[in-house]
């Protein structure tokens, strides 16, 4: 009697047991949607409100008044008045991106090969413990930086060389700072990359006689290529949504798109979100989140376009090589007909 | 002959390629010390300008008074008429550093306001003293004088009827000579310090305390599924990229989430419009969520297997396995994400810019517009006249506390890299 008693305990803990397990893990997985769902949720509340400035009515006095779908994609002068062209501050996103990639993915990659191959160990953590402490500085730590000493400068450079600036506030300095915050993402996956490169390859090179310094430079970079690329990309995204910093040292213009000058205002796509928010209200508030859908697709597309350039090599039935191949068909057959 | 000479050029040319390559060698290995000197510089030229700048300025005053600056001008009494014989300042104990009037028996001390411009301040007042009698100038209702007040500027009434007015700034023995012509004070202005971060300070301890009690249930949870639970299927694999793609959103679009989600959602549920403490919080929450999930993740999973098969083959249930063996393991993974969630929060703006707002209050507040630290840098230099100094010191603040972290991170990971060793 007994015995049948205990185990029939055991039997209805052991169901509780179980009950509560399948709770739990119910429970787990409503957290672990949530975690995912956030980007869903993000993108669709951000559709909805952007879409807002080009259908809803803002006008006083039953005037109507939107922003124009065309304008906004066409035009290159921003302005607050239904007509302002966001063109304006894409091309100075790109352009300022692309500036401060000159400075920062040599210093980067250099910087990495350096800590991972060449250095001595004490210099190693030194530099390594920059680095680090380089990525844990705030944005806005280095907009004060960029305020307080890079545009002055640059305004410095630009008196020297005859050219007037805006107190310095230009693309230039905009470049600057964003090629510093971006130095230690693409250090850090370089070095990283670095490391993975095979040793045979290493040792191969050597016993070729090749020296050290020539093994780093031909052997290794070329085989972390698409590590060190990777990097770059992460680099490149951040530095895309970067808001904060930029807009405290770019002079935050609206107007006067200009290739050549880089000692001129601009202002970029996030920065055009962030500066003059305090006084923004209405249309002027809601043309933000525009913005925001038109970073997000900037930055969306922008590493769609760079992972198939890095896989360009690798996969020869990949979705560049098509498309390239397609123009490269189109092309004969043109010459073709137009030769027949 | 032929053959020698030949010999002789080819060893000649070896050589000669062999000290050309360790020129070149030299040259390549010294620019990429060169690049990586670039980036410790740029770390020194940061840090030293920010120390240089702010150093002077990051005072006790500077970490507890108020951005906003608050008055009171105070008079005597109108039947207030003085008779020396009234008095006796005898109680005053008298120190070196601070001046005493003797005829109104106050003691009055030297001390800097935010700005590093000299100020007086009022210390000492005798048990006796006609300070005590001073109504506000507006309402005539008696005033006890704080000792965050400094005084600004004084105006008495001499003994021939004319006014005489001694300025803060000319100093305290100009002051002690008008009070000694005085019979009457006509005004005097007494001032808090201002131009403090009190406020944000305090707001931004909030913020943390409450990102992380929104954010680290969630993300542990979801670490834990990810971790332990999840089977290598589709629906892991598409939950996996979601996570890993909202760690690549900039977070001014995550602001932008928190203004059109959180402040009416919070707004509903309290009341309250505009941001404030809590959507902001809900907002950091979204930022650091990805993080969060990764870094316990990948510290759940150097659990090795055999002990939670252990577990396991002990009887006890998955819910007995996560709580007694998979959590204990990973608090290591815990602490590093919480201590990343504390270097983003403080060190966030853009989002905050937009979840929380720029409003700088004279007290924190949970329902009504507030602002961090960082956000109090990026507003004192967006006006026209940017408080470099000010914001130098601040950064100062958050640079210490973003080193402390990132400090303790290695040492959370030797600590217990040296445990797992063992």
């Amino acid at each position: 009697m007994e015995n049948i008693v205990k185990v029939e305990t055991k039997n209805s803990r052991n169901k509780r047991k179980i009950i509560v397990d399948k709770i739990i893990h119910l429970l787990l997985f409503f957290l672990v949607a949530i975690c995912a769902s956030i980007i869903i949720v993000s993108v669709i509340f951000i559709l909805i409100k952007g879409i807002q400035p080009f259908v809803d009515n803002y006008g006083a006095d039953g005037e109507f008044v939107n922003q124009s779908l065309s304008s906004f994609f066409t035009n290159s002068t921003w302005t607050y008045d239904g007509n302002g062209g966001a063109m304006f501050f894409f091309f100075f996103s790109i352009y300022v991106v692309a500036l401060s990639l000159i400075i920062s993915v040599p210093t980067s990659i250099f910087t990495a090969l350096f800590i991972a191959k060449i250095s001595p160990r004490g210099i190693k953590d030194v530099i390594r413990t920059a680095i680090d402490l380089l990525a844990a500085i705030p944005s806005v730590i280095f907009g004060l930086f960029g305020k307080g000493i890079i545009n002055p400068f640059v305004y410095n450079i630009a008196e020297t060389l005859g050219i007037q600036t805006f107190a310095g506030s230009s693309i230039l300095s905009g470049a600057l700072i964003i090629a510093v915050m971006s130095i230690p993402t693409m250090t850090t996956l370089s070095i990283s990359a670095i490391n993975a490169v095979d040793q045979s390859l290493i040792n191969g090179s050597l016993a070729l006689g090749a020296s050290t310094a020539q093994t780093n430079m031909k052997i290794i970079i070329r085989s972390a290529k698409s590590g060190i690329f990777a990097g770059i990309i992460l680099g490149i995204g951040r530095a895309l949504g970067e808001a904060t910093a930029i807009q405290m040292v770019i002079g935050n213009s609206a107007n006067g798109l200009n290739f050549y000058n880089i000692f001129s205002p601009g202002s970029t796509i996030a920065s055009a979100m962030l500066s003059g928010i305090n006084e923004a209200s209405g249309f002027g508030y809601d043309i933000r989140f525009s913005l925001g859908i038109l970073l997000m697709a900037v930055i969306v597309v922008t590493n769609l376009i760079l992972n198939a350039i890095k896989n360009y090599n690798r996969d020869k039935d990949g979705p560049v090589r098509k498309i390239i191949k397609k123009i490269g068909g189109l092309i004969k057959n043109g010459k073709e007909k137009q030769e027949n | 002959m032929e053959k020698k000479n030949k010999k002789i050029n080819l060893s000649y040319l070896i050589e000669r390629n062999i000290k050309n390559r360790k020129y070149k060698d030299g040259i390549t290995n010294g620019s990429t010390f060169l690049f990586s000197l670039l980036c410790v510089v740029i770390l020194f030229l940061v840090i030293g300008y920010v120390l240089f700048t702010g150093a002077n300025y990051l005072t006790p005053g500077f970490i507890t008074s108020n951005y906003s600056q608050s008055s009171v001008a105070l008079r005597t009494p109108k039947d207030f008429v003085y008779n020396e014989n009234d008095y006796d300042f005898s109680d005053l104990e008298r120190f070196d550093d601070t001046y005493y009037s003797e005829k109104w028996g106050i003691g009055l001390q030297y001390g800097k306001d935010n700005n590093q411009n000299q100020v007086i301040y009022l210390v000492q007042m005798s048990e006796n003293s006609p300070f005590h009698e001073l109504v506000r100038r507006d309402d005539g209702t008696n005033f006890n004088i704080p000792s965050d007040m400094y005084l600004s500027y004084i105006t008495v009434q001499t003994e021939l009827g004319t006014y005489k007015t001694a300025f803060s700034e000319d100093g305290i023995e100009n002051m002690i000579s008008t009070l000694d012509e005085a019979v009457s004070i006509y005004d005097s202005n007494f001032l808090t310090l201002g131009g403090g971060i009190s406020t944000s300070l305090i707001t931004t301890c909030y913020l943390i305390l409450f990102t992380l009690i929104f954010s680290l249930p969630l993300g542990i949870g979801g670490a834990i599924y990810l971790g332990y639970y999840a089977k290598d299927n589709r629906i892991t694999r598409i939950i996996r990229s979601l996570v890993d793609m909202s760690s690549g959103i900039p977070s001014i679009i995550f602001g932008l989430v928190g203004a059109t989600i959180f402040i009416p959602f919070v707004g509903s549920m309290t009341g309250t419009t505009g941001g404030n403490i809590f959507t902001g919080a809900l907002t950091m929450t979204l930022i650091l969520l990805p993080t969060i999930v990764k870094t316990v993740e990948e510290s759940i999973k150097t659990i090795p297997k055999s002990m939670i098969s252990a577990s396991l083959a002990l009887g006890a249930s998955n819910t007995e396995t996560i709580f007694k063996i998979v959590l204990p393991n990973s608090i290591d993974g815990i602490l590093n994400a919480a201590i990343l969630g504390i270097g983003r929060t403080i060190g966030e703006s853009a989002a905050l810019v937009f979840a929380l707002g720029t409003f700088i209050t004279a007290a924190p507040s949970f329902t009504s517009g507030n602002t961090t630290l960082a956000v109090h840098i990026w507003y004192i230099l967006a006006g026209e006249y940017p408080a470099y100094e000010q914001a130098c010191a601040i950064s100062i603040i958050i640079f210490c506390v973003v080193v402390v972290l990132s400090l303790s991170t290695k040492l959370i990971n030797y600590l217990f890299r040296r445990k797992r060793e063992r």
